[in-house]
C-alpha cells in the first residue's frame, strides 16, 4: 500500500503524463492539417469549421503543462501546488473549451458530408482527410479524425475526475488543499455547463425535428401519456390565462419571441407583396404590348406608320428585355433568398411552441407539488417537477441565446433584399423611360405638348376637336351628337344647322357637289391619308383668290405632292398655289408652315414649297417656262430675315454684294418696311418703331439653328450609351434626363399660345415677315452713315452687254421689266442664292433687277 | 343580322345593273366596316385593360410599402425605417404619376374610342335607312308592275301615275342614299386612323411622361438605395449566402 504522499505523486504524474499525450496528439493533428490551410481549401475542407479553435486548446494545454511542471517537478511534496495551476489557467480554459465544444457539437453534418455519408459528397475532401489520417497514424495511435476531434471534449470532462482523485490523496492541512477544492468546484461547474449545453442542443435537436411527421403517424403515436400531457397543458393554459393559476413569466423571452414573430411576419408579407407587385408589373408590360398590337391592327394597312412601328418595338423591348431582366434579377437576388430564409423559421417556431408546452408542464408540476398532501408521493413529484424544469429551461435558454441572432441576421437579409429589389426596380424604370424618350422625337409626337397630364390632354383636345369637326363635315351620315365637343366656337353656326340628324338642307347642295368627286376620291383615298381635302385639284378661282388675297412674297407653290402626316396638315398636289400665313408651326418649328390653299388652311412642310412666281402671261419658249418657274430668284424681298444679318455682321453696306433695288414708290406697302430693314434711313418713320413685327419677334427661330427638340436627341443618345455600361451609371443617366427634362420643359410651354381656330387673325401679322430679335437690336445700333446708296449705273461694255430675246414683265420690284431687244448690262450671273437661272442686270437708266437668264442673249458685234 | 341589308337585297330580283354594282360596293364596304369595328372594339378593350393594369401596379406597390412601414420592425430599426420612408414617398409619387397616366389614357384614348364605337352605330343606322328605302323601292316597283298589268281604267292609270311619281322620288332618294353610303363608309373607315392619331400621340406622350416622372421621383428619393457599390451581384450573393450559413449554424434551425 502506497503512502498517501506516494499516491499523490502518482496522480500528479498521471495528470501530467496524460496531459502531455493529449497535447501531443492534438499537436500532430494541427501540424498535419492546420499548417497548410491553402491545400485544405483547395480540397474543399473548411478547416475553421472542422477543427474550430483547436490551436487555442493546444495553447491552454501547453500552458497548463508548463505550470504543472514548474510547480511539481523538483519540488518537495509540501510545495507541489496543483490547484493553483488549474485556477491560473481556468479562465483561458473556459473560453477555449466552451467555444470548442460548441463548435464540435455542430460538427456531425459537416463530417458526414466530408466522409461521403451524405449526398453532397466531396471526394477531394475525403481523400485529403484520409491522406492526413495516414500521416497521423504513423505518429500516433489514433483511430480516425472524429476520435481526435472529440478528445478535448473528453478531456475537459476528465479534469474533475483527476482533481477529485488528487483531492482524496491530499492530506488535510496541505497547502494545496483549499486551491484544489476551489479548482474542483469551478472546473466541475464548467464541465456541467458544457454538458448542459450539449444536453440543450440534444433537446433542441429532438424537439426541432419532432412533429414533422404526418398526421397519421402522429395519431398512431398518440397514447395515454401524450393525451394526458396535452390535456393537462390545455387545462393549465386555460386556467393561467384566466389568472386562476400562477404561470411562469419570462418577459425577456416574450420580448424576443415577439420580435421574432414580427420579423417573420414582415418578411412573409414582404415576400408576398413583392410577388404580387412583380406580377402586376408583368401584367402592365404585357398589356402595354397588347394595346400596341391592337393599335397596329387598328391601323391595318397603315401600321407601317413609324409611330406605330416604333411604339411596337419599344413595347416589345420592354416586355422581352426590360421586364425580363427585372424579373430575372428579382428571382435571382430576392425571391430565393427570402424563400430560404422563411424555410429556416420552421425550426424556431416549433421550439417556441414546445417551450410553451414545457413551461406549462413545469407549471402544472409545480402546482401538483404544492397541492400534494401525500408525503410518499412528494419525492416522486419533485423529481418530475425538476425534470420538467430542466427541459423548459434548456429550451428557454437556447432560444433566448439564438433567436435574437436569428432576428438580426434575418433583418440584415431583408434589408439587403429590399435594396436589391429597389435597384432592380430603378433599372426597370430607367430603362423604360430611356426607351420612351426616343419616341418623343417622332413627328406625330414632337408637335405635342410636353409637360403635365393636363397639357397633354389639352393639346389632345384641340387636335381631337379639329379632327372630329372635320369628320362631321366630311361624313354626312354621322350626326353631330356623336362628337359633342366638335362644334367649335368659330364655326358653331355652320354646324348648328346640321345637328339635325339628316342635315338635309345643307346637305343636298353640298352633296351634289361632292358627288362629282366621289368615285375618284374614294378610290384614291382607300389606303391613303384622308386628312383634309385630299386630292381635290385646285380650281382656277381658288388660285385667283389666293393671288388677290396674299402678297406675292406670301405666295408659294408646292414642288411636290405633299401627303399630310399630322393633324392639321393639308394635302397638296404638286403645283398647287398656297398663301403662307405663318412660317412656323405652333411649336415654333420653322419646318412646318401654316398655309392657305384657297379651300383649306393647314400645315405643310416648308421644304415642299417654293416661292411662287406668276409667269403665265409670258410667251416664253416652252423649255424655259419650267426652268423659270422652278428657279425664281431668291430675292432680298422673300428672305428679308437673311438680309439684315449679312448686313449687320459686315457692319458696312459695301460688303453687300449687290446693288439694292430701288424703292418702288407706287408700291409702298410692306415692301417699304423690308427695305428699311435692309438699308435703314437716318430717321426711321415713327410708325416703324411700332411695327407689328415687334409683336412677332418671339416667334422667330433662327433658320440655321437646329430644331429645338434635337437637344433631346443628343442627350438621349448619350444616355443610351452611359446607362448600358453598369448598374450604377443609371444614376448618371437619370441625372442627364432630368437635366434635359427641365431644360426641355419650356420648349413646349407655348402650346397654349396657339389657337387653331383663329388662323385668319394671323394673316395680318404674318404679312410682315418676322424678324430675329437680335437682328432687330443690331439694326438699332447701326450708325447712320450707311444710309441710302444711290443706285450705281453700271458700266456697259461689250463683255457684259446682253439684249432681251423675249419681253419680260417684272413680277415684283426685284425684277426688271424688259422690252424685246432692250440692251442690258450683266452685273451678276446668279441671284443671291447662287441660282444661275436668274441674272442681275442693269438697264441704261441704271435700274437694276433680276431677269430670267434664258430671256437674254449675248450681244455680238458684227 | 338585321343591320345587314345584303341578305334582303340579294334576294331582290329587280336590280338594275348599276344598282347591283352599288350593292356590291356596299357589301364590301360593310364587311370592311365590320372588320374595322372589331379592331376598334379590341383596341378599346385592351386600352381599358391597360388602365386597370396601371392601377393594379399602383395598388400593389403601395401595399408593399404600406405593409413594410406598418411593421413594428420599421419603427425599431432606424436604417430600415429611413429606407422604407423614402420608398414609401416615392411610391406615393409614383401612384400619382400612374393615376395621371391612367386619367390621360382615359380621356385621350378610351373616351374617344367609346365615341368611335358610337359612331359605328350611327353608320349602321344609315345602312338601315338605306335598307328601308330599298324596300320601299321594291314595293313601288312591284306596285307599278301590278298597275301596269291591270286593265287600263282611269282609276288604274291614276294609280299608276301616283306610283310612278312615288317610285321616281324613292329612286332618287335611293340613288342619293347609295351614293352617300358608298362615299361615306370607306371615308369613315379610313378616317378612323386620322381620328386615332391624336390619341396615339397622347398615348406615347403620356407614357413617356409617366416613366419620365417616375425616373424623376425615384431620383429624388435615391437615398433609399443606400450603398450602391455593395450591390455588385457577386458581392451581394456572397453576403446573403454567408448570412444564411450563419443562420444554418444556429442549433434552433434545422438544416434539412
Amino acid at each position: 500500500m502506497l503512502s498517501v504522499r506516494e499516491q499523490r505523486g502518482c496522480v500528479i504524474m498521471e495528470l501530467l503524463q496524460t496531459e502531455r499525450d493529449y497535447r501531443m496528439n492534438l499537436e500532430v493533428c494541427a501540424d498535419i492539417f492546420l499548417k497548410n490551410p491553402e491545400e485544405a481549401k483547395n480540397n474543399g475542407v473548411d478547416l475553421k469549421r472542422l477543427f474550430g479553435n483547436l490551436e487555442d486548446i493546444i495553447d491552454v494545454s501547453a500552458l497548463l503543462i508548463r505550470k504543472l511542471e514548474e510547480s511539481t517537478q523538483m519540488k518537495k511534496y509540501e510545495h507541489q501546488m496543483v490547484g493553483k495551476c488549474f485556477l491560473d489557467v481556468l479562465d483561458q480554459m473556459k473560453d477555449a473549451y466552451s467555444l470548442y465544444c460548441k463548435n464540435h457539437d455542430q460538427l456531425q453534418p459537416l463530417w458526414n458530408r466530408y466522409d461521403g455519408k451524405v449526398r453532397l459528397t466531396q471526394p477531394d475532401a475525403k481523400q485529403y482527410l484520409a491522406r492526413g489520417l495516414d500521416v497521423m497514424r504513423e505518429r500516433t495511435n489514433c483511430f480516425d479524425i472524429p476520435s481526435v476531434l472529440i478528445k478535448p471534449v473528453q478531456r475537459i470532462l476528465k479534469y474533475p475526475l483527476l482533481l477529485n482523485e488528487l483531492h482524496k490523496c491530499t492530506e488535510d492541512g496541505h497547502e494545496d488543499k483549499p486551491d484544489l477544492i476551489l479548482a474542483i468546484d469551478r472546473i466541475t461547474g464548467m464541465a456541467t455547463r458544457i454538458n448542459e449545453f450539449k444536453r440543450r442542443q440534444d433537446l433542441v435537436e429532438k424537439y426541432r425535428s419532432e412533429s414533422s411527421q404526418k398526421l397519421t403517424s402522429r395519431l398512431s403515436k398518440l397514447n395515454l401519456h401524450t393525451v394526458m400531457k396535452k390535456g393537462s397543458r390545455l387545462g393549465h393554459r386555460i386556467s393561467s390565462t384566466l389568472g386562476l393559476s400562477p404561470a411562469t413569466k419570462d418577459d425577456e423571452f416574450n420580448r424576443v419571441v415577439q420580435k421574432f414573430h414580427t420579423v417573420e411576419k414582415t418578411i412573409k408579407i414582404f415576400a408576398k407583396d413583392k410577388q404580387a407587385f412583380v406580377k402586376s408589373v408583368e401584367d402592365f408590360s404585357t398589356q402595354g404590348l397588347a394595346v400596341v398590337e391592337a393599335v397596329a391592327e387598328y391601323y391595318d394597312k397603315r401600321n407601317r406608320q413609324q409611330e406605330v412601328e416604333q411604339l411596337r418595338t419599344t413595347h416589345r423591348v420592354i416586355v422581352t428585355q426590360y421586364w425580363r431582366e427585372f424579373d430575372t434579377s428579382v428571382n435571382r437576388d430576392v425571391t430565393p433568398v427570402l424563400d430560404k430564409l422563411l424555410a429556416k423559421f420552421a425550426g424556431p417556431n416549433k421550439l417556441i411552441a414546445k417551450r410553451f408546452d414545457k413551461m406549462a408542464d413545469f407549471d402544472s408540476m409545480s402546482k401538483k407539488v404544492e397541492c400534494n398532501k401525500d408525503q410518499t408521493r412528494q419525492r416522486q413529484l419533485q423529481d418530475q417537477q425538476q425534470l420538467a424544469k430542466h427541459v423548459y429551461e434548456a429550451l428557454n435558454t437556447q432560444l433566448l441565446e439564438e433567436v435574437p441572432r436569428l432576428c438580426d441576421l434575418s433583418l440584415q437579409i431583408l434589408q439587403d433584399c429590399i435594396q436589391a429589389f429597389l435597384l432592380a426596380r430603378k433599372q426597370l424604370i430607367g430603362r423604360i423611360a430611356r426607351h420612351h424618350l426616343s419616341l418623343l422625337e417622332l413627328p406625330l409626337v414632337a408637335s405635342f405638348a410636353n409637360g403635365s397630364a393636363e397639357d397633354i390632354t389639352e393639346t389632345f383636345q384641340i387636335k381631337y376637336n379639329l379632327i372630329t369637326e372635320q369628320l362631321l363635315d366630311d361624313i354626312s351620315i354621322l350626326p353631330a351628337h356623336v362628337f359633342p365637343n366638335a362644334c367649335p366656337s368659330g364655326s358653331g353656326s355652320h354646324h348648328s344647322s346640321q345637328t339635325d340628324l339628316r342635315r338635309q338642307s345643307t346637305r343636298n347642295s353640298r352633296r351634289s357637289l361632292q358627288l362629282n368627286h366621289i368615285n375618284l376620291s374614294v378610290a384614291k383615298t382607300v389606303g391613303v391619308n384622308t386628312n383634309m381635302n385630299r386630292n381635290v385639284q385646285q380650281s382656277g378661282s381658288q388660285r385667283q383668290y389666293l393671288q388677290s388675297r396674299y402678297q406675292s412674297h406670301q405666295l408659294f407653290t408646292a414642288t411636290e405632292r405633299y401627303e399630310a402626316c399630322d393633324l392639321l396638315d393639308i394635302y397638296l398636289n404638286a403645283g398647287d398655289l398656297v398663301g403662307v400665313l405663318k412660317r412656323q408651326d405652333p411649336m415654333g418649328s420653322p419646318h412646318r408652315w401654316y398655309v392657305d390653299t384657297g379651300s383649306a388652311q393647314g400645315f405643310v412642310l416648308a421644304n415642299a414649297l417654293r416661292p411662287y412666281h406668276d409667269d403665265s402671261w409670258v410667251t416664253a419658249p416652252p423649255d424655259t417656262t419650267t426652268a423659270v418657274t422652278n428657279s425664281r430668284p431668291q430675292t432680298i424681298y422673300e428672305k428679308p430675315e437673311k438680309r439684315p444679318l449679312t448686313y449687320c455682321e459686315n457692319q458696312a453696306p459695301v460688303a453687300y454684294p449687290y446693288p439694292t433695288p430701288t424703292v418702288n414708290p407706287t408700291n409702298p406697302s410692306s415692301l417699304v418696311q423690308h427695305q428699311y430693314k435692309v438699308h435703314p434711313t437716318p430717321e426711321p418713320p415713327v410708325q416703324y418703331r411700332h411695327d407689328p413685327i415687334e409683336h412677332h419677334r418671339y416667334e422667330e427661330v433662327p433658320e440655321d439653328s437646329p430644331p429645338r427638340y434635337s437637344r433631346l436627341d443628343v442627350s438621349g443618345d448619350t444616355t443610351t450609351g452611359a446607362a448600358n455600361s453598369s448598374l450604377l451609371s443609371f444614376d448618371e443617366s437619370i441625372d442627364e434626363k432630368q437635366g434635359l427634362k427641365s431644360g426641355g420643359q419650356p420648349l413646349y410651354g407655348n402650346v397654349d399660345e396657339f389657337d387653331p381656330y383663329a388662323p385668319v387673325a394671323h394673316v395680318e401679322k404674318s404679312q410682315t415677315p418676322t424678324v430675329e430679335t437680335t437682328t432687330y437690336h443690331r439694326y438699332e445700333e447701326v450708325p447712320e452713315a450707311p444710309a441710302i446708296r444711290a443706285p450705281v449705273a453700271p458700266q456697259i461694255t461689250d463683255e457684259n452687254l446682253y439684249f432681251a430675246a423675249y419681253p419680260f414683265r417684272a413680277n415684283d420690284t426685284n425684277q426688271l421689266t424688259l422690252e424685246f431687244g432692250q440692251p442690258v448690262a450683266l452685273i451678276k450671273d446668279r441671284d443671291l442664292n447662287g441660282n444661275s437661272q436668274w441674272w442681275f442686270v442693269a438697264d441704261k437708266a441704271g435700274r437694276t433687277g433680276y431677269v430670267p437668264a434664258n430671256y437674254l442673249q449675248k450681244y455680238h458685234k458684227k | 343580322m338585321s343591320w345587314n341589308p345584303l341578305k334582303k337585297l340579294s334576294k331582290s330580283q329587280s336590280m338594275v345593273g348599276s344598282q347591283v354594282m352599288n350593292n356590291e360596293n356596299i357589301e364590301s364596304n360593310v364587311s370592311a366596316l365590320n372588320q374595322a369595328e372589331v379592331t376598334t372594339k379590341k383596341l378599346y378593350k385592351e386600352t381599358k385593360r391597360l388602365n386597370d393594369c396601371i392601377l393594379a401596379v399602383n395598388r400593389f406597390e403601395s401595399k408593399m410599402t404600406t405593409d413594410l412601414s406598418n411593421s413594428v420592425l420599421c419603427q425599431e430599426d432606424q436604417h430600415l425605417r429611413s429606407v422604407v420612408e423614402e420608398w414609401h414617398t416615392f411610391t406615393i409619387e409614383s401612384i400619382k404619376n400612374g393615376e395621371e397616366f391612367a386619367t390621360t389614357i382615359h380621356k385621350t384614348a378610351i373616351e374617344p374610342l367609346k365615341r368611335w364605337k358610337m359612331a359605328f352605330n350611327e353608320i349602321r343606322n344609315g345602312i338601315k335607312r338605306y335598307e328601308q328605302i330599298k324596300c320601299d323601292l321594291n314595293k313601288y316597283n312591284h306596285k307599278k308592275q301590278k298597275y301596269s298589268e291591270k286593265e287600263k281604267t282611269s282609276h288604274n292609270i291614276l294609280k299608276l301615275k301616283n306610283v310612278e311619281e312615288e317610285l321616281k322620288n324613292t329612286q332618287q332618294e335611293y340613288n342619293i342614299e347609295t351614293q352617300v353610303l358608298n362615299r361615306d363608309i370607306p371615308l369613315f373607315i379610313e378616317s378612323r386612323i386620322d381620328y386615332f392619331q391624336p390619341s396615339l400621340a397622347a398615348l406615347i406622350r403620356s407614357e413617356a411622361q409617366y416613366w419620365g416622372s417616375n425616373v424623376t421621383s425615384f431620383n429624388e428619393h435615391n437615398s433609399m438605395i443606400t450603398d450602391k457599390k455593395d450591390f455588385a451581384t457577386n458581392e451581394y450573393c456572397r453576403r446573403q449566402s454567408q448570412r444564411l450559413d450563419q443562420i444554418n449554424r444556429l442549433s434552433i434551425v434545422s438544416n434539412d
